[in-house]
C-alpha cells in the first residue's frame, strides 16, 4: 500500500519522464526529422497515440490487478512472461545507459571539459545507488515537489524571452512535404514512449477507478510540454542550423535555448539556473527506471529483500555508461535503437499482449458462462 | 539482583528492618531517615517502623498526618461494636484499621514487595512497616524542592505565554491540564530505567488522538530496557525511528501552551521527570520552522514570517556551497561587475577558496560553542571578540576575504533565526556536505546533493508518519483562525474537525 500511486504522484512520474527526455534534447530528433513541420506531425501522432490511449485504457478495466508482465503470464504462461520482462529489462537498461550518459555528456561539455569522466560519474552514480535503496516511495513523493518547478523550467524556455523569437522559422508549417510529416514522421511516435507506463500503472494504483484519468491527464500534460519545447526550439532557431548542430554533435538543442533566454541584466547567462534545476528531473528518472528494472526483477524472481538489487543495477548502468565512449554511440542509442525499440515495445508487443490477453479473458469468461448454464 | 529486590515484605519486624539496613545501608546513608515507634491497639502493641528520604518528604505532613494518629490519638473510644478485643485480634483486619481509621493521608499505597516499597521511597513516599503485617504502607509526602515557573529561555514570544516547563513532572502535566481543561486528557504514567525508575507521563487527547499513535508511543516507552534515564534527550534517542537520522524526529518544546496545542491536534506528548522539555509525536520537518509566536498573530503576519524562516533554512543549508560553486565553476552566471568585485577581494587571499570557507565556518563555531559554554556575562566579550577578529582582523591581515564575512553571516543570521535549536544542528552538517559538493562538482553537485537529501528526508518517518510529505509542505502556511475546520488527515485522529463551517456564529446572527 506504501507504494501505491495516488493520481498526482502518478502524473508527476510520468510527466518528469518526459521533461527528462526534453532535457536529453529528443525533440531535437523530432525536428531532425519533420524540420518546420513537426508541430503538425507531433499533434497528428497525438491524434494516434490518444487513439491507442483510450483502447488501453478501456482494456485494462479488465485487469485492475495486473500489469502487461502479468498478463504475458496469463496468455503465454512463465516463458512468455520471463521474454517480456527480459525484454522490458534491456530497454530499460538502455534507456538509463543513454540517459546517464547523453547528461553527463552535457554536463562535461559545460562544466567539466578538463575532468576526468569517471571523477563526474561517480556523483551522479552514488547519487542514484543513495536513492535507489531508499526506495520508490521516497522517490515518488519527491516527485510531486520537484514536478512544479520542472515545469515552469520548461515553461520559461517558451516564456522566458519572446524577443529572441523568429516566426519565420515555423513555416512552412507542414514541413519538408506531406510524406515527411505524415509517412516518414510516423516515427517520432516514440516521444510518446512514456505511454509504456500506462502498461505498468494500474496494479500500482491505490484507486483503480483513477486510471483512465491519469492516462489523459498526463497525456495531455506531457504532450503540452513537448509542443513547447518544440515551438522553443523551431521559434529559437532556423531548422538548417538545429540540424548541422545535431550532425556536429556538440550541443544540446534545449540547452541553446536556455542561453538565449535572458532574465535581466543581473541574469544574463541563466543555462546554469537550468542545468541545476534539470539535474532533478534526470535524477528522477534514472532513479525510476532503476526502479522500475528492480521492479521486473522481483516479479520473475521475487527476491527478499529488494533494496539489495540496487547496487547490481546500478553497476550494469556505471559499467554501460563507461562502454559506451564516443558521441556518437549516444546518438546511435538514442536515435536509432531506443527510438525503434520505443516503438516496438509501446505501441507494437505490449499492445499486442494486451489485445490477446483481453480476448482470453473474454473467452474465458465465455467458457465459464457456459459451463454454467450446462 | 532484581530477582533479590523482589523479595517479598516478611511479616517479622526485626527480618524487615534487618533487609532495609542492609539495602538502603542505613549505616552510612545520611538522607535516609527512619523512626521507630510502636502503635498501640485496644491494650496491644506493634513494633512499627516509619522510614523516608529526607529532602524529598514533607516533615510537617509525615508528624501531623503519619506519627500522631499512630502514635497519640490510636487509644480511640470506638463505639463498642468497633471496639478491638484483644482475643479478636486474629480476625481483626490490622492494615485496613490502620489505612482507613488512622492514617490521614491522602494517597494511600500499599507494597507488598521491597522493590516495590523501595520505587516509592524514593520518590517521596513515605513506608510504614508494623510487626505482623507482611506489606509496607506507603503514603505520599513528597515534597520536592522546585523552582518557580520560569519565562521560556528557549523559545521566546513578544506575545502569548510566558510560561515554562520545569523540571517537575507533576508541575509540567499540571499546566497542561489546567490549559486543556477537559476530562478527555489522558496522562498517563510509566517508568523507564531499572535502577533511575524514572517516572514519564504519556499525555493524549483519549477522543482526539490516533489510538495506534498512543500503542506505539506506549509500546515504544514500555519497552527500554536500560539502567537509567535522567534526561528527555535520551529518551527521544531511544525511541525514534531512523537511528542514524541527524534530523530530530520528536519536537522538544519547553511551552506548556505549545504542547497544549499540539495536543489538541491529534499528537502525543511525552514528559520526563526531571526534564523541563516536552517530546511530541509524531513530528514533521516543518513543525521545526515553526514558531510558537504564529498562531498570536494574523495569518498573512504568521505566514510571512514562515516564508522567512523557510528561505533562511535554505540559506543557512545551502547559501556557502552556493557560493563556492559559483565562484569555482559557474562564474559566468554573475554578473561582470560583481565577478570582477569577488575576484579583487579574493586577489591577494594565500588560501584556496575551500580552506577560506571552512577556516571561517570553525571560526564561528569556536565562537559559538564559547558563547553558550561560558557565564552571560563573558558572553558580550565573546561576541565583540569574534566579530573583531572575523570581521576586522582576518580582512586586513587577508585571510579572508571581506565577501566570504558576508556569506558566513548571511548564514549565521539565517541559522539562528530557526525557532528549534536542535533542528538547526542538522543545517551544520548538511552545509559541510554542500560546501565540499559544491567545490568538487559545482552547482551539479549540489543539485545531486539536494536530490539525495530530499530522498532521505522522503525516507523518514517519525512514528509511522513520514517526517516530510507534500500534504505537510500545503499544511506549512497557516489559514485564518476561523477557516481551520480540519485537523491534519496525516494524523489520522478520531476527530477529524476542529471547528464547524461557520466559526463565528456571531457574524450569521448579526444577519
Amino acid at each position: 500500500m506504501k507504494n501505491k500511486l495516488t493520481v498526482f504522484e502518478a502524473i508527476s512520474i510520468i510527466t518528469i519522464i518526459t521533461i527528462s527526455q526534453i532535457v536529453l534534447d529528443f525533440p531535437e530528433y523530432l525536428v531532425d526529422l519533420t524540420g518546420t513541420g513537426t508541430l503538425i506531425n507531433l499533434i497528428f501522432l497525438a491524434v494516434i497515440s490518444l487513439i491507442f490511449c483510450f483502447i488501453i485504457s478501456n482494456i485494462f478495466k479488465n485487469f485492475s490487478n495486473h500489469d502487461i508482465i502479468d498478463i504475458s503470464e496469463i496468455i503465454g504462461g512463465k516463458i512468455l512472461k520471463f521474454i517480456i520482462s527480459v525484454i522490458f529489462i534491456i530497454f530499460l537498461f538502455l534507456l538509463a545507459i543513454s540517459g546517464v550518459s547523453n547528461f553527463l555528456f552535457l554536463i562535461r561539455n559545460i562544466f567539466f571539459q578538463n575532468t576526468n569522466k569517471l571523477f563526474v560519474l561517480s556523483i551522479f552514480m552514488v547519487t542514484l545507488l543513495f536513492s535507489a535503496t531508499k526506495g520508490f516511495y521516497s522517490l515518488k513523493k519527491l516527485d510531486t515537489v520537484i514536478i512544479g518547478i520542472l515545469g515552469l523550467s520548461i515553461f520559461a524556455l517558451f516564456f522566458g524571452d519572446n524577443g529572441n523569437f523568429n516566426s519565420n522559422n515555423l513555416v512552412p508549417v507542414f514541413g519538408y512535404n506531406y510524406e515527411t510529416t505524415f509517412k516518414t514522421g510516423l516515427l517520432n511516435i516514440f516521444i510518446f514512449n512514456f505511454m509504456l507506463i500506462y502498461f505498468f500503472l494500474m496494479p500500482n494504483l491505490s484507486k483503480k477507478n483513477d486510471y483512465k484519468k491519469i492516462v489523459f491527464s498526463s497525456f495531455g500534460i506531457n504532450l503540452a510540454l513537448l509542443l513547447i519545447s518544440v515551438t522553443s526550439i523551431l521559434l529559437y532557431y532556423p531548422t538548417s542550423i538545429t540540424h548541422s548542430l545535431t550532425n556536429i554533435n556538440t550541443m544540446n538543442t534545449i540547452l541553446l535555448v536556455t542561453r538565449r533566454i535572458q532574465i535581466s541584466s543581473f541574469l544574463s547567462q541563466t543555462d546554469s539556473i537550468f542545468i541545476f534545476i534539470w539535474s532533478f528531473a534526470i535524477l528522477s528518472y534514472i532513479c525510476f527506471l532503476i526502479n522500475s528494472i528492480i521492479y521486473i526483477l522481483n516479479k520473475l524472481f521475487n527476491f527478499k529483500n529488494k533494496s539489495k538489487l540496487s547496487f547490481p543495477v546500478v553497476l550494469a548502468i556505471l559499467i554501460g555508461v563507461l562502454l559506451i565512449d564516443r558521441i556518437i554511440n549516444i546518438e546511435f542509442l538514442e536515435n536509432i535503437v531506443l527510438k525503434y525499440f520505443s516503438i516496438f515495445l509501446t505501441f507494437g508487443i505490449s499492445f499486442i499482449i494486451l489485445i490477446l490477453g483481453y480476448f482470453k479473458n473474454k473467452k474465458k469468461g465465455l467458457n465459464n458462462a457456459k459451463k454454467a448454464v450446462k | 539482583m532484581g530477582s533479590e529486590n523482589k523479595a517479598k515484605i516478611f511479616e517479622q519486624f526485626d527480618k524487615n528492618f534487618e533487609y532495609l539496613k542492609v539495602k538502603y545501608n542505613l549505616l552510612i546513608n545520611s538522607d535516609i531517615i527512619t523512626r521507630e515507634f510502636e502503635i498501640l491497639i485496644a491494650g496491644k502493641s506493634f513494633k512499627a517502623l516509619l522510614i523516608f528520604v529526607d529532602g524529598m518528604t514533607n516533615s510537617e505532613s509525615i508528624n501531623n498526618n503519619i506519627l500522631a494518629p499512630l502514635m497519640l490519638k490510636n487509644s480511640i473510644k470506638m463505639t463498642p461494636s468497633k471496639q478491638v478485643k484483644l482475643n479478636n485480634v486474629q480476625k481483626f483486619n490490622l492494615q485496613d484499621f490502620l489505612v482507613n481509621k488512622l492514617i490521614s493521608q491522602n494517597v494511600v499505597e500499599i507494597s507488598k514487595d521491597f522493590e516495590d516499597c523501595f520505587g516509592k521511597i524514593n520518590s517521596g513516599f513515605t513506608a510504614l512497616f508494623v510487626d505482623t503485617l507482611d506489606v509496607a504502607i506507603c503514603m505520599e509526602t513528597k515534597k520536592l524542592p522546585v523552582r518557580s515557573i520560569p519565562a521560556s529561555q528557549s523559545e521566546t514570544v513578544v506575545r502569548g505565554p510566558q510560561a515554562a516547563f520545569i523540571e517537575s513532572l507533576r508541575s509540567n502535566t499540571s499546566q497542561i491540564r489546567k490549559i486543556i481543561n477537559n476530562e478527555n486528557l489522558i496522562i498517563e504514567n510509566t517508568k523507564v530505567g531499572k535502577i533511575t525508575k524514572t517516572n514519564v507521563s504519556i499525555c493524549y487527547m483519549k477522543n482526539i488522538t490516533n489510538d495506534d499513535l498512543v500503542s506505539e508511543v506506549k509500546f515504544r516507552l514500555n519497552n527500554l530496557k536500560l539502567d537509567s534515564i535522567t534526561s528527555s534527550g535520551e529518551i527521544e534517542n531511544l525511541i525514534k525511528d531512523n537511528l542514524n537520522n541527524v534530523y530530530p524526529e520528536l519536537l522538544a518544546t519547553e511551552r506548556p501552551d505549545k504542547t497544549s496545542n499540539l495536543i489538541l491536534a491529534g499528537r502525543v506528548a511525552i514528559l520526563v521527570d526531571g526534564s523541563p522539555f516536552a517530546l511530541i509525536v509524531p513530528a514533521f520537518m516543518l513543525d521545526f520552522l515553526v514558531s510558537p509566536e504564529d498562531i498570536n498573530l494574523n495569518s498573512a503576519f504568521a505566514n510571512f514570517l514562515k516564508l522567512i524562516r523557510g528561505i533562511a533554512y535554505f540559506i543557512a543549508v545551502l547559501l556557502p556551497g552556493i557560493y563556492i560553486s559559483v565562484t569555482t565553476f559557474h562564474d559566468e552566471f554573475l554578473p561582470t561587475e560583481l565577478l570582477l568585485a569577488i575576484s579583487s577581494a579574493r586577489e591577494k587571499i594565500p588560501f584556496p577558496i575551500i580552506l577560506e570557507i571552512f577556516l571561517m565556518e570553525l571560526s564561528f563555531e569556536l565562537i559559538r560553542e564559547a558563547g553558550i559554554r561560558v557565564p552571560s556575562a563573558f558572553g558580550q566579550t565573546i561576541g565583540i571578540v569574534g566579530a573583531l577578529i572575523l570581521g576586522e582582523a582576518a580582512v586586513s591581515a587577508n585571510i579572508v576575504s571581506p565577501i566570504l564575512v558576508i556569506i558566513i553571516s548571511i548564514t549565521a543570521i539565517s541559522e539562528f533565526s530557526l525557532p528549534d535549536y536542535s533542528f538547526s544542528f542538522s543545517t551544520r552538517i548538511f552545509r559541510v556536505i554542500y560546501i565540499i559538493l559544491g567545490y568538487l562538482f559545482g552547482l551539479f553537485g549540489i543539485s545531486c546533493g539536494i536530490f539525495a537529501h530530499l530522498i532521505l528526508l522522503f525516507s523518514y518517518n517519525s512514528f509511522g508518519v513520514p517526517f516530510l510529505s507534500y500534504t505537510s509542505f500545503k499544511s506549512y502556511f497557516v489559514k485564518p483562525i476561523w477557516q481551520n475546520e480540519k485537523r491534519s488527515e496525516i494524523l489520522d485522529t478520531k476527530r477529524p474537525l476542529e471547528e464547524p463551517h461557520i466559526s463565528m456564529k456571531w457574524r450569521n446572527n448579526e444577519k
